[in-house]
């Protein structure tokens, strides 16, 4: 019988070595590490609190607006005008009405800014002619106000003006690791350089900006946690920017202002004083801005009552380019005013001829114009003192006096301008 | 009676009952070591070409690792990848199947060209994984579509029960959501990888690409290696020498064309030559893995021709030669170029969907 324990001996001798050749250990799982998802937590910033209070506090109703603010649509920019309905509603608030650009042709722009206090231009598509940046460059000279906007997520031509003014957007974006609001791209700004734009703003939230080189002031800072995506170096860089010219604003983001982003942190506040910036514009009028100088009412004095009819029809005019005006007989000091004369009505001008280096004797004399002879001439000169804007229309004859109205109406007295303040013609 | 009783002290004496004996115990240790426990040890060993995770190819990726699982011969596994990463759940499905399989079985990653996003998720499942100097790892993150800032109006025919009934959720919070995600992930890669990374959650979070090398160096790879080492490993980790490797991708298409034929009654099964209707089969599994792509002409074609001849023929085992079949059936699950696995890819990620892809944008 002891013979029968060989079989399992060898099946089991079998078995270990074929074992111990195949196999000399076991796996140990490595411990599984616990992921606690549930303390991943992203939160976005909640809405603040904010009241606008305008400094305007007009009546809203009144037709003669504060000023004007115009809006480029007419480069295919890239927004659409919901987005800026915050921006909007606080520059109407201010007293301000808002018109719109429609077309990309210099003569439109021309006219447009003409009329214009403020301008804004939000990521064009199509670039900006010389033609049409030089106008922009002499509205910014002459005290009209430009707020530049672009959107590093949205295509933009914008620099082809900016740059024109000493601001450059750069082909980046902005981007915070360590502190967010809800993406990388989402990064906030606490260090602001003291100007009438950051008053009162402690924090702001931008939503994927940009960042701006500008021969003026960056205005609101990154810290040293916020990178460029083009640029490894980390350095203080501003998406919102003041130009050298301080009437140029430029922003590279527009995402901030739309809702609901515009209600995070100080963003309301920033948008408020945006409209507080476009709305303080000290504009400075020429003759060619006839008749965007005129402020309130204006009174048109005749030289003599036969210009009556001339005076209803310059009446006309203005109401047709939203300028309230009545008859005077006598001049109001404090008013704005238009005088309709023949050369020999002239005296009771004389101070606004003087200023203006204009002489009516013999022959008619005017800056860079030698005497030339009263006959078949007219001359139009504007005065500008304080806030008072002085007309005169003056003409050898009533039918050249006519001839000047009608130049006004068209727009064709631009062309015999001697100075940005006067103009001498030939009439008909 | 005599001779009978010499006969059996004859037989039963140790010159005879004794090898008799012996053969028969090793024949019995034998037959239970190869055929009942615990058997020649195996590698499985699974092939991803260059794949978009897509829910299909998830799909089949899970059967392979879950043969894995199943299959008791299979002592350790080694996956070779090379994938831009695809859909967030189908990448999260593959690491839970990997990290499930690694708790049974040691798991050996070999990372290939391309081991990024939701395909480095996967690898994150691994017991142990294996770089080329120039494989390209990495790029931790989450892309998505999202609407325009403010959301379209909706005209008044449509009308709907809450302010979030057509969207689901706001842009904000749909952003917010894509960050926990992103920081589930990173969060996944800092507990997984332990004491061996050398670089911050935060400078994960960056999405960046590293060479083999740069992964090795910064703990978000074990070694630089390849097949055989990654062979070797696994083999370590399971404590087995002298192991089979196993091709898993033809074990479980097999298995698949086996059910498909069951399902279908077509031939095949007793050994005849596949036919037309076998192609045609061939074509709805392709399209079954990949939905709204067509075999390309010229491959069904060839997958058709092949079948004809007859080469895909019935085996000892009853089961059909996998040869003519494997290239069709891989085409249609695996190795997808990813412009095919993913509509749109590279230039628009637009759907409200969440992706751990690298998209392949151009540095």
């Amino acid at each position: 019988m002891w013979k029968l324990l060989l079989l399992p001996v060898c099946a089991v001798a079998f078995f270990l070595v074929a074992y111990l050749f195949f196999y000399q250990g076991s796996y140990t799982p490595p411990d599984a590490p616990e992921i606690a998802f549930e303390e991943i937590v992203t939160v976005p910033s909640i809405a603040a609190d904010f009241t606008d209070r305008p400094i305007f506090s007009g009546n809203p109703l009144d037709a003669t607006a504060r000023g004007t603010l115009l809006i480029d649509v007419g480069h295919s920019n890239a927004f659409n005008r919901a987005e800026i309905v915050t921006l909007l509603s606080r520059v109407s608030d201010r007293g301000y009405a808002v018109e719109f650009m429609t077309e990309d042709e210099t003569p439109e722009m021309r006219r447009k800014l003409r009329q214009a206090d403020a301008f804004v231009v939000i990521s064009p598509m199509e670039p900006y002619s010389r033609e049409e940046a030089d106008l922009v460059v002499d509205f910014v000279a002459r005290g009209g106000k430009a707020l530049l906007v672009a959107d590093p997520g949205r295509p933009n031509q914008l620099n082809s003006l900016s740059e024109r003014l000493g601001i450059s957007f750069r082909p980046d974006y902005l981007y915070n690791l360590t502190e967010y609001d809800s993406n990388f791209r989402e990064f906030f700004i606490r260090d602001f350089q003291g100007d009438a734009i950051t008053s009162g703003i402690g924090e702001l939230v931008f939503y994927y900006a940009g960042s701006i080189e500008s021969a003026g002031q960056g205005l609101a800072l990154t810290d040293e946690n916020t990178s460029s995506s083009i640029e490894e170096r980390i350095v203080p860089r501003s998406p919102l920017s003041i130009g050298a010219h301080r009437n140029v604003l430029a922003i590279y983001d527009l995402t901030f202002m739309i809702p609901p982003y515009n209600a995070v942190r100080d963003n309301d506040r920033l948008v408020a004083n945006i409209a507080d910036f476009l709305t303080e514009s000290a504009r400075q009028y020429r003759l060619t801005d006839f008749p965007r100088f005129f402020e309130g009412r204006v009174d048109i004095l005749l030289g003599q009552p036969d210009l009556f009819d001339l005076g209803a029809q310059l009446k006309q005019l203005l109401s047709r380019q939203g300028v309230s005006s009545e008859m005077r007989e006598v001049e109001q000091g404090s008013r704005d005013m238009v005088f309709l004369g023949l050369y020999q009505d002239v005296s009771g001008m004389a101070r606004y001829l003087d200023s203006a280096g204009v002489r009516i004797g013999d022959t008619l004399t005017a800056p860079f114009t030698p005497g030339i002879p009263l006959e078949g001439t007219a001359a139009i000169l504007l005065h500008r003192s304080g806030d008072r804007d002085v007309l005169v229309i003056l003409a050898h004859t009533p039918e050249g006096l006519a001839d000047m109205v009608s130049q006004l109406d068209t727009g064709s007295f631009r062309s015999g301008l001697v100075d940005d303040f006067t103009g001498v013609y030939k009439t008909e | 009676m005599g001779r009978f009783d010499a006969l059996g002290r004859f037989l039963v004496s140790w010159y005879v009952a004794g090898p008799v004996l012996a053969v028969l115990g090793l024949a019995i240790g034998f037959a239970v070591f190869f055929n009942v426990f615990p058997g020649k040890p195996k590698i499985g060993v699974v092939d991803i070409p260059f794949t978009g995770i897509s829910e299909d190819a998830a799909a089949v990726i899970t059967a392979y690792l879950d043969y894995c699982r199943r299959d008791p011969d299979i002592k350790g596994v080694v996956i070779k990848l090379s994938s831009p990463g695809g859909g967030a759940s189908p990448s999260e499905q593959l690491y839970i199947e990997t990290r499930r399989l690694r708790e049974e079985k040691p798991v050996v990653l070999v990372m290939n060209d391309l081991v990024a996003s939701g395909g480095y998720m996967m690898a994150m499942g691994a017991s142990h994984t294996y770089v080329k100097t120039s494989s390209l790892i990495g790029n931790v993150g989450v892309v998505a579509g999202a609407g325009t800032v403010l959301p379209p109006q909706i005209p008044e025919t449509v009308t709907y029960t809450g302010p979030y009934k057509l969207t689901g959720v706001s842009r904000r919070d749909w952003i917010a959501t894509m960050d926990r995600l992103k920081g589930a992930f990173v969060e996944m890669v800092v507990q997984e990888r332990g004491n061996k990374l050398k670089i911050t959650g935060e400078e994960l979070s960056a999405g960046r690409i590293y060479s083999g090398m740069e992964a090795v160096a910064l703990g978000l790879a074990d070694e630089i290696g390849s097949d055989s080492q990654a062979y070797a490993k696994a083999a370590e980790l399971a404590g087995i020498s002298n192991y089979d490797l196993v091709n898993v991708n033809v074990e479980v298409n097999r298995l698949f064309v086996q059910e498909l034929r069951r399902i279908y009654s077509v031939s095949g099964d007793n050994g005849d030559p596949l036919t037309e209707m076998d192609a045609r089969l061939m074509n709805l599994l392709v399209n079954r893995q990949s939905p709204g792509r067509q075999l390309p002409g010229e491959l069904l074609s060839e997958a058709a021709a092949g079948l004809k001849v007859g080469d895909v023929t019935a085996t000892d085992e009853g089961n059909v030669n996998l040869d003519a079949l494997k290239r069709p059936l891989e085409y249609g699950a695996l190795g997808v170029p990813l412009e095919e696995a993913f509509l749109d890819f590279p230039v628009e990620i637009n759907q409200p969907q969440f992706y751990y892809l690298y998209v392949g944008a151009a540095p």
